[in-house]
């Protein structure tokens, strides 16, 4: 399921803790500890596939894109800085030329 | 009668030269892309002065985050993968075995990276950009 983009609004760094994070985008994806803070990644994909036979002749494309939001929360459980893009919407069918 | 009796026999010879030539010749063409562009840093990016919030700003999340013992490493990634596949064989599973064939495949995944690499206070120690998918994929594959 995508992110919903307007749930950031709800983040402020300096003020939002880690669990309000979670409250707001569930479990993350990857933690990763960091020597003076921890990182939160979140992602979603969207996988396009296309093919097309035509007897001698078969032409196949895969696009994969992400939305994807880090976390950046220190030792007082508080968010210091958050990054997002927002691209699965771009995964689109086509051919491989 | 007749004429409908000789297009039947047209549409069984014909699927059965489709069949025949499918099984002589076959190409197959593929493309694999995985992660949106990611663009070369701009000017602005400064060893030591540019700020973890201004690459994240113009970046967005990065595709992984690394721990470097101490200093740490955003990554972001696109991947391009193109390959093609060339099949020539003689059909003749029904009347003899074993049925003679050849066949080439190939396939190149390049991609285009940018690292940035900080302290654990958060500055930028150092960066790399390489945009693999804009060089030659011809040379690149026989390199």
């Amino acid at each position: 399921m995508p992110f919903d983009e307007n749930t950031l609004k709800q983040v402020t760094t300096g003020k939002t803790s880690a669990s309000e994070v979670t409250q707001l985008f569930g479990p993350p994806n990857k933690i990763v500890k960091l020597s003076n803070c921890n990182a939160y990644l979140y992602e979603r994909s969207v996988d396009k596939a296309t093919g097309l036979w035509l007897i001698l002749l078969t032409f196949v494309n895969f696009d994969t894109q992400y939305d994807r939001i880090v976390f950046f929360i220190n030792n007082d459980d508080v968010v210091t800085h958050f990054g997002s893009s927002f691209n699965s919407e771009k995964a689109s069918y086509g051919m491989p030329f | 009668m007749g004429c409908r009796f000789n297009s039947i026999i047209w549409v069984i010879a014909a699927l059965l030269a489709a069949q025949a030539m499918s099984g002589c010749v076959s190409l197959q063409f593929e493309k694999v892309q995985d992660g949106a562009d990611v663009l070369p840093p701009p000017v602005e990016f400064v060893q030591k002065k540019t700020s973890l919030e201004e690459i994240l700003s113009y970046y967005g999340a990065p595709a992984d985050l690394v721990d470097m013992k101490g200093d740490f490493a955003l990554h972001y990634r696109r991947a391009l993968s193109r390959g093609m596949n060339v099949s020539i064989g003689i059909p003749l599973r029904n009347a003899l075995l074993p049925n003679p064939s050849i066949e080439a495949d190939g396939s190149l995944l390049r991609y285009d990276t940018a690292v940035f690499i900080f302290t654990a206070d958060g500055t930028l120690k150092d960066m790399k950009y390489e945009n693999g998918t804009s060089r030659s994929w011809w040379e690149d594959y026989w390199y």
